[in-house]
């Protein structure tokens, strides 16, 4: 992968991280109606989606902001892999279960779970394999390391 | 710290996330619970009263539902309308626009009067949805029908095909 093109990596860290900074802030201002997106899915045991919906969106948002500043980016992709992986297990159990219900995902309002927000999911983490497997380190603020391009 | 580990970059992410969120909220004015509270079941006809002054929704089965409907209730359908138009209860009103649904509701019924709010079954959420958005729009005395139009028509009630 060293010959990916830097500039390429740091699209891809801009275009990950908005989609996660934008997809937060609905959810930030309306935890409630998140908590109520997230209950739909029927696979969190009673109560804890409140929590999830209180710290979730913060950490999209932490994320988001890491991928774009450059704040440990590695921390932030393995993050969000594993965030993308989750929303996809949860949108197909529901499909499989036949379920009609709002996707919850924030970057579209009313938004429901379907074949193509899963596919545009593995979008998302062909992206973050991409910068999970990058060698140069262009605009990655902290931590410097020694594979930091000058 | 070493902030070069993937792992400690996880660490310090999740923590930060944990204590901006519970902080954060903990200062909201409409802060949430951290465990959710189920929302409280009607468990027999005597508790149905109307003129309440506190916004509450009630969780309803199916014979209140059915006693509800006997008394002249006003149900609301929280499906599209595409799904309404197949069958729906008697003399529902669908939810096509939430503003034109108010309109309609004010029609019928006072901002303190009891309402059922239905969908297509346990699974679909529309109605608890639309539910807390008729609640944030000044509606005080909510029912929430979850066994929504299946359980009606697996009870053999009647409905309506029309609109």
């Amino acid at each position: 992968m060293n010959s990916v093109n830097k500039y390429l990596i740091i699209i891809i860290r801009i275009v990950l991280g908005t989609v996660f900074l934008w997809a937060s802030f609905d959810k930030i201002i309306d935890p409630a109606k998140f908590a109520r997106n997230i209950s739909n899915y029927h696979v969190i045991p009673f109560g804890i989606e409140n929590t999830i919906a209180i710290v979730l969106p913060w950490l999209e948002l932490f994320i988001g902001s890491g991928l774009i500043i450059g704040i440990m980016v590695d921390g932030s992709v393995i993050i969000s892999s594993l965030l993308l992986i989750m929303f996809n297990l949860m949108i197909s159990q529901a499909i499989f279960r036949g379920f009609n219900i709002e996707c919850g995902c924030g970057l579209k309002e009313g938004q429901l779970v379907g074949v193509e927000k899963i596919l545009e999911n593995f979008v998302y983490l062909g992206g973050a394999y991409i910068l999970y497997i990058r060698k140069r380190r262009l605009l990655e603020i902290f931590p410097k390391t020694d594979l930091s391009d000058k | 710290m070493n902030f070069s580990s993937s792992l400690t970059q996880i660490y310090f992410y999740l923590a930060i996330s944990i204590i901006i969120s519970f902080i954060i909220n903990w200062s909201r004015s409409d802060s949430l619970q951290l465990i959710a509270q189920p929302i409280t079941k009607v468990e027999n006809i005597d508790q149905i009263r109307d003129n309440i002054s506190d916004p509450i929704i009630r969780e309803i089965d199916i014979i209140i539902a059915e006693r509800l409907f006997q008394k002249k209730t006003l149900f609301v359908d929280a499906r599209s309308k595409e799904y309404y138009l197949e069958g729906h209860i008697p003399n529902s009103i669908c939810n096509d626009n939430l503003d034109s649904l108010i309109n309609n509701m004010e029609e019928y019924i006072s901002i303190d009067d009891g309402f059922v709010v239905y969908c297509s079954d346990d699974d679909c959420g529309s109605s608890e949805e639309l539910a807390y958005s008729l609640q944030e729009q000044g509606f005080l005395n909510i029912y929430l029908f979850k066994g929504g139009w299946k359980q009606w028509i697996d009870n053999n009630l009647p409905f309506d095909i029309s609109e």
